[in-house]
């Protein structure tokens, strides 16, 4: 065993689903620095990564198209079907705000840990979270209101396209201006907004090319041109959305009125588009995306009483699809009455005939 | 093409990193592959016939042979199975299947395990 060089432990552990490979740490100290090491982590994240949709409007199915092939020969869940009620209020790095049925609560669907918020008004709220180090990461749920308490005015300063930021530390907001400039509108459908490497970076869309700029100084208010990827897959289809950036690769959600919807990834370094997947054409146009990358951020645990059974099995089912498990044999909570694929057979059956 | 390796092994007399039980069954995979490259089941039932027999650690020595032979497919065959074989299993399964030893400080091994808690539920029994 000795002489594996880690090159050979890389293509083994690789393959493993997230959970295995944490346990692995535990073996020997080898297997511990290997597995610490950022530039594995953060490969072996990739490669649980995934994008996670559902309709927009009570959805009823959820559905996960990995970034990358799944490496085990063991199948996985792709898809779960949740209560109508249940929402996804916001993801960051790895962590989901999540109603589930009732109440609010933090959940990291890798390590099934989650946390209660008391709040009752769920509307204007993010999740901000600044990560540490690899298992400890701040966070914050963060509720936008007018300051004299007037709830008609809850959003109107946002509609400007300005960016508000939330420094966790200190708990205070800033507003940063976007420059007047910006070459192309912002416009939910065809852009795309996030930070990169630091930097916050802003994609749009046109039938001939993509653009990719990054916001380099925030006073003076300049924007550099990062990328411009000129060929675009299916570019005439009517739906194109950048869902998911992270420097090197870039996901677009691309889709005609009425047929089937595809993902598409383009690997920056080599100039290549690959499909990573298709939406059913009787699946709503109108969805909901979350490009969802998994962390192993610690969450200060509610005790199990507190939370309902009910919500549990709620945030097992979500476990299993984004957390990379295998569907496991000796499991407490046997989901007998939930057998996600054979629900969406029957669904798609159903609106197929209407 | 995929063979100046091998030849190179045949040349060389005194060869350590592959003995002679090893590169019985790695040799015949390409022809086979070649034979049956189009029908992947039968090739998933050659491939579980040749490691029914095969004991743990004779898998590392396999993934070391397919390496040092540059023998992608094997390589990639022999890893697949050794992280199907290590899925979901103890840390002193995978540790007695690799055949090393903790040599974690008294009370590191603790922290760590304890740490990462979350990983060892739903843990197959060995």
């Amino acid at each position: 065993m000795e002489d594996l060089c880690d090159n050979l432990l890389d293509d083994i552990l690789y393959r493993l689903p997230l959970k295995s490979v944490v346990t692995c740490k535990c073996i020997s100290k080898r297997f511990n620095t290997f597995i610490s090491d950022q530039g594995f982590e953060s490969k072996l994240f990739l490669q649980n990564s995934c994008i996670f949709h559902c309709t927009k409007d009570c959805p009823n199915f959820y559905f996960k198209i990995p970034l990358y092939p799944p490496n085990s020969d063991k199948a996985t869940e792709s898809s779960v079907k949740l209560p109508r009620r249940f929402k996804v209020l916001a993801y960051c790095s790895g962590l989901l705000l999540l109603l589930p049925t009732e109440g609010v609560l933090v959940l990291n669907p890798v390590t099934k840990r989650h946390q209660i918020i008391n709040i009752f008004h769920y509307d204007a709220i993010g999740l901000a979270v600044e990560p540490i180090s690899s298992s400890l990461h701040r966070y914050k749920v963060v509720r936008i209101s007018a300051r004299d308490g007037d709830p008609r005015q809850n959003l109107v300063a946002w509609e400007c396209n300005d960016i508000l930021t939330f420094d966790i530390e200190k708990e205070e907001a800033r507003i940063i201006e976007l420059p007047l400039n910006l070459p192309l509108p912002f416009e939910y459908w065809t852009s795309w907004f996030g930070v990169v490497n630091g930097l916050l970076t802003l994609i749009s869309t046109s039938s001939k090319e993509i653009l990719v700029w990054i916001l380099n100084d925030y006073k003076n208010v300049e924007r550099v041109l990062k990328t411009r990827i000129t060929y675009i897959i299916n570019s005439e289809w009517s739906i194109r959305i950048p869902i998911f950036y992270d420097g090197e690769r870039l996901v677009l959600y691309l889709r005609n009125a009425g047929e089937n919807g595809e993902f598409c990834m383009y690997d920056i370094a080599i100039d290549k588009w690959r499909k990573i997947g298709i939406v059913w054409a009787i699946l709503d146009n109108i969805r909901a995306f979350v490009p969802f990358v998994p962390s192993l951020a610690e969450i200060k645990t509610t005790m199990w009483p507190d939370v309902s059974t009910r919500v549990v099995q709620i945030l097992h089912k979500l476990s299993l699809l984004l957390g990379g498990g295998v569907t496991l044999k000796k499991d407490v909570l046997q989901l007998k009455w939930a057998e996600p694929n054979s629900y969406s057979k029957t669904h798609m059956r159903r609106c197929g005939e209407a | 093409m995929k063979f100046c390796t091998v030849k190179q092994y045949f040349d060389d007399e005194n060869n350590n990193n592959v003995t002679n039980g090893i590169a019985t069954t790695v040799i015949p995979l390409p022809n086979k592959h070649l034979k049956i490259k189009a029908n992947n089941k039968e090739m998933e039932q050659y491939e579980q016939e040749l490691l029914r027999n095969v004991m743990p650690q004779e898998l590392t020595k396999l993934i070391l042979a397919a390496n040092y032979l540059n023998f992608k497919e094997a390589l990639d065959f022999f890893c697949r199975t050794v992280a199907n074989a290590i899925q979901n299993k103890s840390v002193d399964y995978v540790r007695k299947f690799f055949g090393l030893e903790s040599d974690f400080e008294p009370g590191e091994e603790e922290k760590l395990c304890k740490e990462f808690a979350w990983s060892f539920e739903g843990v197959d029994e060995d």
